[in-house]
């Protein structure tokens, strides 16, 4: 059967997006839509549309690009992966964001997706949304009554469930300051193949080293539970360890209390736990080297 | 090609766009959400770009929109309002085959067809993004990732890249 034909509504601009959301907030919310690169395959595989859409696209002007900014760097929400990693300050700053900008698609994707499209799209084997989880990134939140900021480690509330209320657009992430150029970004993607792939597994994580103890650490697990999630138990137990101390029990007895893997379609929860460890075991040896 | 669900409907929520393809403007009533792909193949034509995966995934509907080369299964067709699309049809120039698309056939670079369209398209973006600059054969296989060949094993690909690169650099008066 074919479904009807979703109204699109295409805003004259931010101003008027932001209108639009408010006065369709209470009865008939409007789902914005960016790249695209997600919304269209849930419709052709049979997704029941949305009432209406909000079409964002057109306001890259207003709502990308890439700046540096006392408080780090902001990413407009319509900042293509293209539009990053062209940028060569991005890349030297950001490596580890890079890698997961280059990993979420092939060229096609990266000149279509955006950042905010992969964080609001809420898959827990995002590869841009942890990369920038474990760097501390912040959304600014606008609605026509203003800005507010929400850390993207707080955002997710559920599975592909947000903090974004329904007057609500994602309008910047910025990365603070202190995780410009930081030392000890890593990321690994387990997948079936090395491009084109869905996160089996996913670490992204930030693995500072002071005096040959870790004294700075982020993890963030992909792919491992229903939301993205921060592994604060994993970053206690590591924190101010050397890497010869890092002990396979005890790691592994603390991300028991931060992660209870999924078993789904595309692994089983043994295999995600045991993969997990491995790559903080990874990630330890590696950026202690 | 299998149907989308987004092709036709009952119900029009009508947007007018317009889109130049291969030089040629035309003014579209179009529902704003059907695919880029349907819009080229089924009302305009041309049928030279593919359904392959309909994800995002194979690269077969690959065209360039605004110079660079996109999935034109994942575009709904109001977001290319304004935009200059080039299809593999409008890729020739003045009549005779760009020098990616002799290499494609002295390489051997095409065997069962499906891929070529895309497979092409996106070849040329990166041919004339990278004339006179030097292009690592890991670098053409992680551009051209996103279109999946299941005959080729890829090798003449490669080969038809390099070759009209260097054909390109040298044509713009640059050194191999």
């Amino acid at each position: 059967m074919t479904p009807t034909a979703p109204l699109v509504i295409r805003p004259a601009n931010l101003a008027d997006a932001l209108a639009q959301l408010h006065s369709a907030a209470t009865d008939s919310p409007l789902r914005p839509m960016a790249g695209c690169t997600d919304v269209l395959v849930d419709l052709h595989f049979g997704k029941p549309a949305a009432p209406a859409y909000l079409d964002l696209w057109a306001l890259r002007s207003e709502l990308g690009g890439l700046r540096w900014t006392d408080a780090g760097l902001e990413i407009g929400a319509l900042c293509t992966y293209a539009d990053a990693v062209s940028n060569p300050r991005f890349r030297a700053e950001l490596p580890m964001l890079t890698q997961a900008s280059t990993l979420v698609g092939a060229t096609q994707i990266q000149f279509r997706g955006t950042y905010a499209g992969n964080i609001e799209n809420g898959s827990p084997a995002a590869d841009a949304a942890p990369a920038l989880m474990a760097l501390d990134a912040r959304l600014r939140l606008l609605s026509q009554s203003g800005a507010r900021e929400v850390a993207l480690s707080d955002y997710y509330t559920g599975y592909r469930q947000t903090q974004r209320r329904a007057d609500e657009i994602i309008g910047s992430v910025v990365v603070p300051g202190h995780r410009l150029d930081c030392q000890g970004q890593w990321m690994r993607k387990v997948g079936t193949r090395a491009f084109q792939a869905i996160t089996k597994v996913g670490l992204c994580g930030v693995f500072g080293w002071q005096q040959g103890r870790l004294h700075d650490v982020r993890v963030v697990a992909v792919s491992m539970a229903a939301v993205l999630k921060r592994c604060p138990a994993v970053e206690t137990y590591l924190c101010g360890k050397r890497a010869d101390e890092v002990d396979a029990a005890a790691l592994r007895a603390a991300q028991a209390v931060d992660l209870r893997p999924i078993d789904d379609v595309r692994s089983t929860a043994d295999y995600r736990a045991e993969v997990f460890a491995r790559l903080v075991e990874q990630a330890v040896r590696e950026t202690a080297a | 090609m299998h149907p989308s669900p987004l092709d036709p409907s009952p119900e029009p929520a009508l947007a007018r766009v317009r889109l130049v393809v291969n030089g040629t403007g035309h003014d579209l009533s179009v529902q704003p959400m059907r695919r880029l792909l349907d819009v080229l193949r089924i009302d305009l034509g041309l049928t030279g770009s593919k359904e392959g995966c309909g994800e995002g995934e194979c690269g077969a509907c690959t065209v360039l929109v605004d110079g660079n080369p996109v999935n034109a299964c994942l575009i709904p067709v109001v977001q290319c309002d304004g935009a200059t699309i080039v299809t593999i049809e409008g890729l020739a120039e003045h009549g005779g085959m760009r020098a990616i698309q002799k290499a494609f056939i002295r390489c051997g670079g095409a065997q069962c067809g499906i891929c070529t369209p895309g497979m092409v398209v996106t070849a040329s973006w990166l041919v004339d993004s990278h004339v006179g600059k030097k292009l690592p054969e890991v670098a053409i296989r992680e551009h051209l990732a996103g279109n999946l060949c299941r005959c080729t094993g890829y090798g003449q690909i490669v080969d038809a890249v390099v070759q009209a690169l260097d054909e390109e650099t040298i044509a713009a008066g640059g050194a191999r």
